[in-house]
């Protein structure tokens, strides 16, 4: 067991809890979007900072993957943090600025629209990682990865190259915290896949309005041969 | 079992013996430097040259042609030395080579003309040590780059190689060496500066039997090639250090990991390795002991992130190179989760030069808290740019104006940046600061990994920070969001402002962001990227103000704030301009003053380069 303080309030938890399990059991909000109770902490977001103390050394870590140690003395609201939780709300609303979850988590830490111009206004992947843990520990299909560095990240499969695995599964869908995953018609992730989804989608459409429209000439042609009057030979024999 | 191979230490000290019996001090030898520097101005084709004058000139005594490491000296390459009379020729070229057998070889005398001539007295010196470059350094690490052939272990055994490493296993435990590289006060090189004997006590209690050492030398920042010339030049000193270090702490296996992108270093580490093998320096029972010990080289696949620690152990693992979160540190949960010790290169090769000659000699050198020497490249608007080794506590100034020799074209020195893209500038008032870690970092830079880059009135203090975020955003893992989203908003702030497009308050808003990316970010890339720009803004703050308010670069780099015109007053019609400008901007008869056309000019600043008479004004 370890002890330790959060907001001046003693706690005890079992070795290797983290500061943000142990604030969630006691009701403190601390804000975050990357992580999830079913998931490996990932430490993305870099909201959930928290500022500790232990031996006149304070400094200030991320809450979900910090585990609580003996003595530290936690506080998760000082100005300092509060000041650079405003800031990286900024950059993630400024990177997706019409995700209403977004806006209103940002809203509550004081940034009321995002600062900078969004580089895509339709972006709604905040990169948290999510959907990848969620593929690899929940599914254990492994099949969504994080390519590229820097601003060049993103979140696909392997060579963008398109899965059977994912039309059924469907597990990362809940725990995207933006709503960027949608099974609604085929999963966004993927662009190529998409792309040759679209393209039968088209070719599917095609033949359904040509099939109905030959339904619709042959009914008509059989109808109009109908109601022509029938011509009748009355004479005899 | 191949024939070479040493089974204890009494061979080993047998053979060293019969190599220096077979060699001769008095000998005539010429060594040719072949870092990368001198190789890049032909030093191999110069190597060449020479051997074929020495045969054509059919001398009775064989004279040997050998290559070395880096020299340090790489402004003056490719640089060749005469051997014992250790008489020092600088950019030699392949035309020299029968000049110099001919003159030094057959008739002793020195060819004046390729002598180091000092630009202070004028004067011709022939020897290395005199050089002023070299005067003012105190060269361990460097000192035997120079007279050892790096692909040769024969001669890494003639200067007395391995010994410190047969003194570790043979004469002293463990915990005796984790002692002296603790007392020795050695910190490590990399950067941030951990004692290195705290660092390799915390693995060796690390509880498992399993456990790793790594080299990191993936040395990434742009300016600096301290770890490569390491390599290339002395690459036995890094496996001799990482030896010892396995045997400290208790470590079977071990990693170098290397950037790709120095095929010279990966080349003659390679050719060491497999040396080291086969003389059974590496591999089970070494020199009969019960101490077993292989490495392996990984090479990185060019991400610079993969410098930090967590990053570059996910990297030998086979995962994304990006970092996580500390603790557990690498001591408690490394490599394949074993307890692991990652040291970087300089740090690796100090260990056996304190071995051999105690901690108290190493101790000696430096402060109060930063011991030793340590290896900076000094590089940027200075005269004699190269690689220097000198005590730390050393002021800036001494290191750039003595040994560097000040500013190359009479400008005045304003700044010099110090640890790559994630240190700070540090301007010319602050110069008498001692180099050691803690004063560093109190003027808001780091240590880093010692690139020194020396700026001039010529350099704009808003566009550098630009340029180092540029890098820092490219170079970013992306895994934070406060790193990608931090660098990639400050960057286009940095850029709006030196395209005239800064707006009142953006000072303040770089301070702000600078301050919550340096405390969010998980690893030392993020925690670090802010610096060019906090320091720029502390010290250059009215560069910023001028570029904002008045839409004006004061060191005339920002293409978009300066306009090139023609002085009537200065310019005597000479035409020497009007030739290399790529769009023919500039007009004017002989001997009548010159005129650019602002419209069709590109700002290039070919024409301030080549005008001699200040007649090309740039405002």
């Amino acid at each position: 067991m370890v002890n330790f303080k959060i907001n001046g309030k003693k706690f005890e938890a079992p070795e290797g809890t983290t500061i943000l399990e142990a604030a969630r059991d006691a009701e403190i909000y601390i804000p975050t979007l990357c992580d999830h109770p079913d998931l490996t902490p990932y430490g993305a977001c870099r909201l959930c900072l928290v500022e500790i103390s232990q031996n006149g050394k304070t400094w200030v870590t991320t809450s979900c993957n910090t585990k609580a140690q003996d003595g530290w003395e936690i506080q998760t609201e000082t100005e300092e943090v509060n000041q650079s939780r405003k800031v990286m709300a900024n950059f993630i609303l400024s990177r997706c600025p019409e995700v209403v979850p977004l806006q209103r988590l940002a809203g509550s830490l004081g940034v009321d629209a995002p600062y900078f111009p969004a580089e895509k206004q339709d972006e709604d992947c905040i990169l948290c990682g999510l959907c990848v843990r969620a593929c690899d520990e929940i599914a254990d299909h492994s099949i969504l990865g994080l390519v590229g560095r820097g601003t060049d990240r993103r979140i696909t499969t392997a060579f963008d190259s398109p899965s059977e695995i994912c039309d059924e599964c469907g597990m990362c869908i809940p725990y995207c915290p933006t709503g960027a995953i949608t099974n609604l018609e085929v999963p966004v992730i993927g662009r190529p896949y998409e792309r040759n989804a679209v393209r039968w989608k088209r070719i599917r459409q095609v033949v359904q309005y040509a099939a109905l429209l030959l339904f619709l000439v042959l009914m008509g042609s059989t109808l109009w041969s109908q109601l022509q009057p029938v011509a009748v030979n009355l004479s005899p024999g | 079992m191949s024939e070479t191979k040493i089974l204890n230490v009494e061979e080993l000290e047998k053979l060293r013996e019969e190599i220096l019996a077979g060699r001769d001090p008095e000998q005539e030898q010429i060594t040719v430097c072949a870092g990368t520097g001198c190789c890049a101005s032909g030093a191999l084709d110069v190597k060449e040259a020479l051997e074929e004058a020495v045969k054509a000139e059919g001398l009775d005594v064989p004279v040997e042609v050998k290559i070395t490491g880096c020299r340090g000296f790489c402004e003056q390459g490719p640089l060749v030395s005469i051997l014992p009379e250790n008489i020092f020729y600088t950019k030699v070229q392949t035309k020299n080579a029968a000049q110099i057998v001919k003159k030094t070889l057959v008739k002793g005398e020195v060819a004046k003309n390729l002598l180091y001539r000092d630009a202070a007295t004028r004067k011709r010196i022939t020897h290395e040590h005199e050089i002023p470059f070299y005067r003012k350094q105190k060269r361990v690490l460097l000192h035997d780059s120079g007279l050892i052939d790096p692909t040769s272990m024969e001669d890494y055994l003639a200067i007395g190689g391995y010994q410190a490493f047969t003194k570790a296993v043979q004469e002293m435990a463990p915990d005796e060496i984790i002692a002296e590289v603790k007392n020795s006060g050695l910190r490590g090189r990399g950067g941030a500066g951990f004692p290195t004997g705290v660092k390799w006590e915390l693995c060796r209690q690390a509880d498992g039997n399993e456990k790793y050492v790594i080299c990191n030398a993936d040395e990434g920042d742009p300016g600096a090639f301290q770890d490569r010339s390491i390599i290339e030049a002395n690459p036995h000193s890094v496996l001799e250090g990482i030896m010892i270090g396995a045997f400290a702490i208790g470590a079977s296996e071990g990693y170098i990991y290397l950037r790709h992108e120095y095929p010279l270093a990966v080349e003659r580490l390679s050719i060491a390795v497999e040396a080291a093998r086969e003389y059974g320096l590496l591999g089970e029972g070494i020199l009969g002991s019960d101490f077993d010990f292989d490495l392996h080289l990984q090479l990185g696949a060019g991400a610079f992130v993969c410098g930090e620690e967590t990053a570059l152990i996910a990297s030998i693992e086979g995962k994304i190179g990006e970092p996580v979160t500390r603790p557990p540190y690498p001591a408690e949960s490394g490599l394949w989760g074993k307890p692991t010790n990652i040291n970087n290169v300089k740090t690796w090769a100090s260990v056996p030069y304190i071995i051999k000659r105690g901690a108290d000699w190493y101790a000696e050198m430096g402060t109060e808290t930063s011991k030793g020497t340590s290896i900076f490249s000094l590089v940027g608007k200075v005269k004699n740019t190269g690689l220097v080794e000198v005590p730390l506590g050393i002021t800036l100034r001494s290191l750039i104006e003595e040994i560097g020799g000040g500013s190359p074209n009479g400008n005045k020195l304003k700044a010099v940046q110090t640890g790559g893209p994630s240190g700070g500038c540090i301007p010319e008032e602050l110069w008498d600061l001692p180099v050691d870690y803690e004063s560093l970092q109190e003027a808001g830079s780091i240590m880093g990994s010692g690139g020194l880059i020396v700026m001039d009135e010529r350099t704009c203090m808003v566009d550098i920070a630009r340029y180092f975020l540029e890098f820092s955003k490219f170079e970013s893992c992306g895994k934070c969001s406060s790193c990608r989203e931090g660098s990639k908003r400050m960057y286009e702030i940095l850029d709006y402002i030196t395209r005239g497009f800064g707006q009142e308050g953006d000072i303040e808003l770089l301070e702000e962001l600078g301050q919550a990316v340096k405390q969010a970010s998980l690893c030392g890339l993020g925690q670090t990227i802010p610096n060019p720009v906090l320091t720029t803004i502390r010290y250059f703050r009215d560069e910023y103000e001028a570029h904002i308010q008045e839409q004006r670069c004061p060191a005339g780099v920002c293409k978009e704030l300066v306009t090139y015109y023609i002085d009537p007053e200065n310019c005597t019609g000479c035409t020497l301009c009007v030739e290399p400008c790529p769009t023919n901007s500039i007009t004017g008869e002989k001997r009548e003053p010159h005129l650019i056309d602002t419209e069709t000019c590109i700002k290039c600043g070919i024409c301030y380069e080549v005008c001699n008479l200040d007649a090309v004004v740039v405002e």
